[in-house]
């Protein structure tokens, strides 16, 4: 039987590009303040170091996703419906309760810790407190995807811990970045997370699951979704061979600096297929949904707005950390 | 019956902690999505008579100047495919109207982060409008393409039955100007009504779309043949002049 599709309606695309910033931003948060708390928790002679770059991620990165996410509601200005119904059943309104904690308690702590107030086992509480609120945004992220069998390719538990390592794996490279004398030693950490990431993704693509069957489908068909798995698996390439070199010898600047930007692109890319790159696939008709990258606020200026966003927030910070240290330098 | 002191208060300990649920049970605290509004007297089901389609679209042109939905968003609409066998050189046309399945285990429902989507006693599923937020986490859950954002009202929209004709005791708007009478309404709690009897007459050739995803749809299908029942990607090949058209829209 040959059937020709003669006519049909392709669904619109409603999450927009927001949303990728949003799994962006938020995962590399919560990694950073899961490696902060372990920072405030474990005795170490460079924990102090770890819990400052850690605190200074997760804080300009989890006030940057916030903002992309209320960004993809189409009536932002109801937000606060969140609070007026809960709804404990749906994964989603779980973002509600531990963002705004999330970034308060992260702010708290990051407050507390360059004023040198509070006592360590104030912040040791805080610090514990805002890696709980870590997981749970986490899990809350990585489940409201995957619970939806309406998109088959989203129905899978592996798309939870390959958002985790994956984040895992842009902030290690960040850290290795930010703490020069650590390049190597987080280069390594980078092999380890890239590895299993590689190996989650594997497990996913051959698993007998409806998501991996899915996948598979969409390589035999060739077309938009085989060329991103293709970009990911070339960038995956890449990015662990420069992490491999990087453990083993320091590299120059402006390598370590190519290889974060790597891997950044791995993480972010990783996500587009997943979102986006979900949503262009057909739930009934043979006609795939149509995509392409508008210029305007729901597009490109949404990518690069957020990412300016967090480069602004960065320099702020920035700007604020040595201002507080010059004004209290015994602090 | 024998009893020691220390049984006895274990004991009183275990009814009073049940007593104090009570009132929470009384409060009506739901952990899962609850049916409103609607009388529960009537079950609304759809029957498609696939054999008396002509794909005239009647129904899709009715269905938006009712419903008042934007250009280029429909809650109902005909897919029109043109279909070969093997062996042979002559073509036949399949029409499949689509439209919300109404679904008795509707997954749209249940992720709405504000419940502004709910199903009615009368299990038609329906959208507060002035609640919902946008999110089109509904839109990603309805696995029949059957939502859209409609971006008057920057809000969540699908077919409703028509729930506000029903209840003027009026017919839904494409069932009204069906021109071959293909789709028929009726309440399945009714067992005289003509759906109802229908569909026992039918009962072994009557089909849901995606049965697999355990939605239990309500809008059932007379004479659709079996390779339109799951999606048709891979199956079916798009014709390249829509493509194009859609490239343009």
């Amino acid at each position: 039987m040959v059937i020709h599709e003669m006519l049909a309606q392709p669904q619109a695309i409603t999450w927009l590009p927001w949303a990728v910033q949003y799994f962006f931003f938020i995962g590399i948060a919560a990694c950073a303040a899961l490696v902060a708390c372990a920072a405030r928790w474990l005795r170490h002679r460079r924990s102090e170091q770890y819990e400052r770059v850690c605190l200074f991620i997760a804080l300009t990165c989890g006030i940057t996703a916030p903002l992309a996410l209320t960004a993809d509601l189409h009536q932002t200005a109801r937000f606060w419906h969140f609070y007026a119904w809960p709804t404990p059943w749906s994964w989603m309104p779980w973002g509600a309760l531990f963002l705004p904690l999330f970034t308060l308690l992260l702010g708290l702590w990051f407050l507390l810790f360059h004023l040198r107030k509070g006592d360590t086992r104030l912040l040791r509480a805080l610090a514990l407190a805002t890696a709980l609120t870590a997981i749970g945004l986490l899990l809350y992220t990585g489940r409201e995807v995957s619970v939806v069998r309406g998109r088959p390719m989203w129905f899978s538990y592996w798309f939870p811990v390959a958002m985790f390592l994956s984040a895992m794996s842009a902030l290690l490279a960040m850290l290795g970045l930010a703490m020069r004398d650590l390049t190597q030693r987080m280069a390594q950490g980078q092999v380890v997370t890239l590895v299993l990431l590689g190996a989650v993704l594997l497990a996913w693509y051959l698993g007998d699951t409806l998501s991996g069957e899915a996948l598979r489908q969409q390589w035999r068909l060739g077309g938009e979704i085989r060329l991103y798995l293709l970009t990911l698996m070339l960038l995956w390439t890449v990015t662990l061979a420069v992490s491999l070199y990087a453990s083993r010898y320091k590299p120059p600047f402006f390598i370590a600096l190519a290889s974060t930007l790597l891997v950044a692109i791995l993480c972010w890319t990783l996500r587009w297929t997943v979102l986006m790159g979900g949503q262009i696939i057909p739930k009934f008709n043979a006609l795939m949904n149509d995509y392409s990258l508008p210029m305007g606020t729901d597009g490109l200026l949404a990518i690069i707005g957020t990412f300016g966003l967090w480069l602004a927030l960065a320099v702020v910070l920035g700007e604020c950390v040595t201002w507080l240290s010059r004004r209290y330098p015994h602090a | 019956m024998d009893i020691s002191k220390r049984q006895f208060l274990q004991q009183i300990g275990v009814v009073t902690a049940g007593a104090a649920l009570v009132p929470l049970a009384e409060a009506g605290i739901a952990f899962g999505p609850e049916r409103r509004e609607g009388s529960d007297q009537h079950r609304y089901a759809m029957l498609i008579d696939l054999r008396r389609c002509i794909g005239c679209q009647s129904c899709t042109v009715s269905c938006t100047i009712e419903n008042q939905t934007p250009q280029g968003a429909f809650r109902t609409n005909v897919n029109q495919y043109q279909v070969r066998l093997a062996d042979r050189d002559d073509v036949t046309n399949v029409l499949l109207p689509r439209l919300c399945n109404h679904c008795d285990n509707p997954p749209c429902v249940p992720v709405c982060p504000v419940q502004a989507t709910f199903q009615r006693k009368d299990g038609i599923v329906v959208i507060d409008n002035t609640r919902c937020v946008g999110c089109a986490y509904c839109v990603q859950a309805c696995p029949y393409d059957a939502r859209f954002i409609n971006h008057a009202t920057q809000t969540a929209d699908k077919c409703t039955f028509c729930a506000h004709r029903l209840e003027a005791g009026l017919l839904p708007a494409c069932v009204e100007s069906c021109v071959g009478g293909a789709r028929i309404i009726g309440d399945l709690k009714d067992p005289r009504s003509t759906l109802s009897r229908i569909l026992a007459a039918h009962r072994d050739d009557i089909k849901v779309l995606k049965p697999e995803n355990n939605t239990r749809p309500h809008v059932f299908y007379l004479g659709l043949d079996e390779a339109f029942v799951s999606p048709l990607q891979g199956r079916a090949q798009p014709a390249l002049w829509q493509e194009v058209e859609y490239g343009h829209s």
